[in-house]
């Protein structure tokens, strides 16, 4: 099992990792011969996120050999050590940094080096060793992304800076959000309580259709719906406000709803042409996946 | 379950005040609603319901703690760029009372009703580096208006509000905006049955002490004594004629001041302002005063004081104190909005 690469875009990988570190303490590194995995399925409120982002974005002279399943390796890892490796590579302005796995006596590790120089020009090596475990590739590829009825509309949602003030003040009157779009562009946040409702919502919102890998169930809209009809999902208050805290990027979010089932949100990051996507899945509040 | 998708959509496409079947009470807009931000930050924290009482002069808001503490902001008509308030037409064994006095009261969930103000974010504080957590205590200062504030980065832009209400039985309506383009919330506060209030009165020709000085100043006093503390003591002389022999002539010697004492776990504190125009802008002082007042109670004042830009506090012949706090004003220089704050006599 080999696995070596030049990190070309660390800043990349880095906002894919510290979106990571927003979900939850571990993760998974799926790396196939063409793909960069990045999955965390215990996240707050059963949260998933699942990226994938094409090897090429982050990496070059990306050489990858595994004797099972097609030269694909999966590693499980703690995120935190490895972002703090990836970050003080980053820092250095280094001439060039690879990654690597290695084997440490018993254990496997990723080795990051980078080359930097130092003020008065000296070269020096810096290396990380972060501990990760080895997968077998066939059990990552059993972990299958959640199954989720068909989603009734994609919506482009508005800016996170408008969308976190609103789900923090509604998060402090009441512990259900009901997140709902149309198909006509309209978008809401809303919460009943005793005390009285609020509800926020946007119009002029652009409508996506997204083509959704690796799932059972056709996307096919259901052309029988009239496009003002609201579909909505009641998301748990604290899940949704650490969500949107979550989210580093200042790139567009679409998501998908599937009515009183969950919200499939998507964030399209690397190459403009031929880029990747995180996935985030948030369950109703009511059910959970299996 | 409740039928969400129904509910919300029938409120949301009623951008009208007029609800089918009631008479409209109260149908208000304000432009900028950070004036009514500034109160809601002082008297929100005391407790989770406020009376509301609309009156043709505008709207106050009475809020109680722990019944030692009645804390009431007004809101001037003259504020809304659109009052319209039409009390119904009941009844009235009462046929004594001024058609002006007419004043209707709603009680509701102080808590919603702060959080819907301020959904846009902090209004007029314009930073998106919000601080993670709860509370809202850091940005206090920021929207103090004052005149370099035209120099200062734009701010964001202004939260507009409607607001109605047609009468027993229904809910408080707003309406909150804060541009044509942007998001539109809406609001139904569901009023409640009204407790009874305490009715806190303070007789100004029974005072016994008048003092004026900035806010930032007690703020500062206030924050010297740590929540150790049980009581704090008042202590007032008045300017009296002493006499001091020195340099061979008398002298007449202005002994009067104003102090405040405090006994903690770590030990005592005592600040003394002097009667000086420097320190105090206006000092009266009838006789002698040491009054004792609950150190939890006297706290909350603290965020009226950092949305403030001057405290009256007067003291009258019960030991009843009266805080009144001048809120800065608009570009008219009329005032618009203004706060009290009545507390008990403290016991030991």
């Amino acid at each position: 099992m080999r696995f070596k690469a030049k990190i070309d875009n660390v800043i990349l990988l880095t906002n894919l990792l510290q979106s990571a570190e927003k979900m939850g303490k571990r993760a998974i590194l799926k790396l196939t011969s063409e793909t960069v995995f990045l999955i965390c399925t215990k996240g707050e409120g059963d949260v998933q996120m699942w990226s994938q982002v094409p090897a090429d974005n982050i990496f070059g002279d990306y050489r990858i050999e595994s004797n099972t399943n097609n030269n694909t390796i999966a590693l499980e890892f703690s995120i935190t050590p490895l972002l703090q490796a990836i970050r003080s590579a980053g820092y250095r302005d280094s001439a060039e940094t690879t990654v690597r796995l290695a084997k440490k006596g018993t254990e496997a590790a990723l080795c990051i080096e980078a080359k930097a120089q130092t003020r008065d020009g000296k070269r020096v090596n810096i290396t990380h060793d972060v501990h990760v475990v080895v997968r077998r590739a066939a059990e990552v590829d059993e972990m299958a992304q959640p199954r989720c009825p068909p989603l009734e509309t994609h919506i482009e949602l508005p800016s996170v800076d408008q969308c976190r003030p609103v789900v923090e003040h509604l998060s402090r009157i009441g512990d259900i959000i009901w997140l709902g779009a149309t198909r006509d562009g309209r978008f809401r946040l809303g919460i009943k309580t005793t005390a009285g409702d609020i509800e926020t919502m946007w119009k002029n919102l652009k409508n996506a259709t997204v083509v959704r890998q690796e799932t059972e169930e056709d996307d096919m809209e259901d052309q029988s719906i009239d496009d003002s009809d609201w579909h909505v999902v009641p998301l748990a208050s604290k899940v949704l406000q650490k969500w949107f805290s979550s989210q580093i990027l200042q790139n567009h979010i679409i998501a998908g709803i599937a009515p009183n089932y969950c919200v499939v949100a998507y964030v399209y990051v690397g190459d403009r042409k031929h880029g990747g996507v995180i996935t985030y899945y948030m369950p109703s509040r009511h059910i959970a996946y299996d | 379950m409740p039928a969400a998708d129904e509910d919300f959509t029938d409120s949301q496409s009623q951008g009208n005040t007029q609800k089918e079947g009631g008479e409209v009470i109260l149908s208000a807009s304000l432009p900028d609603v950070a004036p009514f931000v500034a109160l809601m930050k002082a008297i929100s924290g005391l407790s989770n319901t406020a009376s509301l009482i609309f009156s043709k002069a505008g709207i106050q808001i009475e809020v109680e703690y722990k019944r030692a503490l009645q804390a009431t902001a007004y809101l001037a008509s003259s504020l809304f760029d659109e009052w319209f308030f039409e009390p119904p037409t009941l009844d009235n064994e009462d046929d004594t009372m001024e058609p002006g006095s007419y004043t209707t009261e709603i009680e509701i969930n102080l808590g919603i009703l702060n959080e819907v103000l301020s959904i846009y974010g902090s209004s007029g504080g314009g930073s998106s580096w919000r601080k993670k957590g709860r509370g809202d205590d850091n940005e206090d200062d920021e929207d103090i208006r004052g005149p370099l504030d035209r120099f200062m980065i734009p701010r964001k832009a202004a939260t507009s509000m409607r607001m109605s209400y047609a009468g027993e039985g229904y809910p408080l309506r707003l309406s909150l905006a804060e541009s044509a383009e942007g998001p539109t919330t809406v609001c139904q506060i569901h009023t409640l049955v009204s407790e009874r209030r305490m009715e806190l009165t303070f007789d100004d020709e029974d005072k016994i002490v008048k003092i004026i000085m900035k806010s930032t100043w007690l703020r500062d006093a206030l924050s010297e004594i740590d929540s150790s503390c049980d009581y704090i003591t008042i202590i007032c002389n008045p300017p009296q004629k002493v006499t001091r022999a020195g340099k061979g002539r008398e002298e007449a010697v202005d002994d009067s001041f104003f102090r405040i004492e405090a006994r903690m776990q770590r030990g005592s504190v005592e600040m003394d302002y002097p009667n000086d125009r420097e320190v105090l802008e206006f000092f009266e002082c009838g006789g002698p005063v040491k009054f004792n007042y609950s150190f939890d109670v006297i706290q909350r004042a603290v965020r009226a004081l950092s949305v403030s830009v001057k405290v009256s506090i007067r003291i009258d012949g019960d030991g009843v104190m009266s805080l009144q706090f001048l809120m800065p004003t608009e570009s008219s220089g009329e005032r618009k909005t203004w706060m009290e704050f009545r507390v008990i006599l403290g016991e030991r």
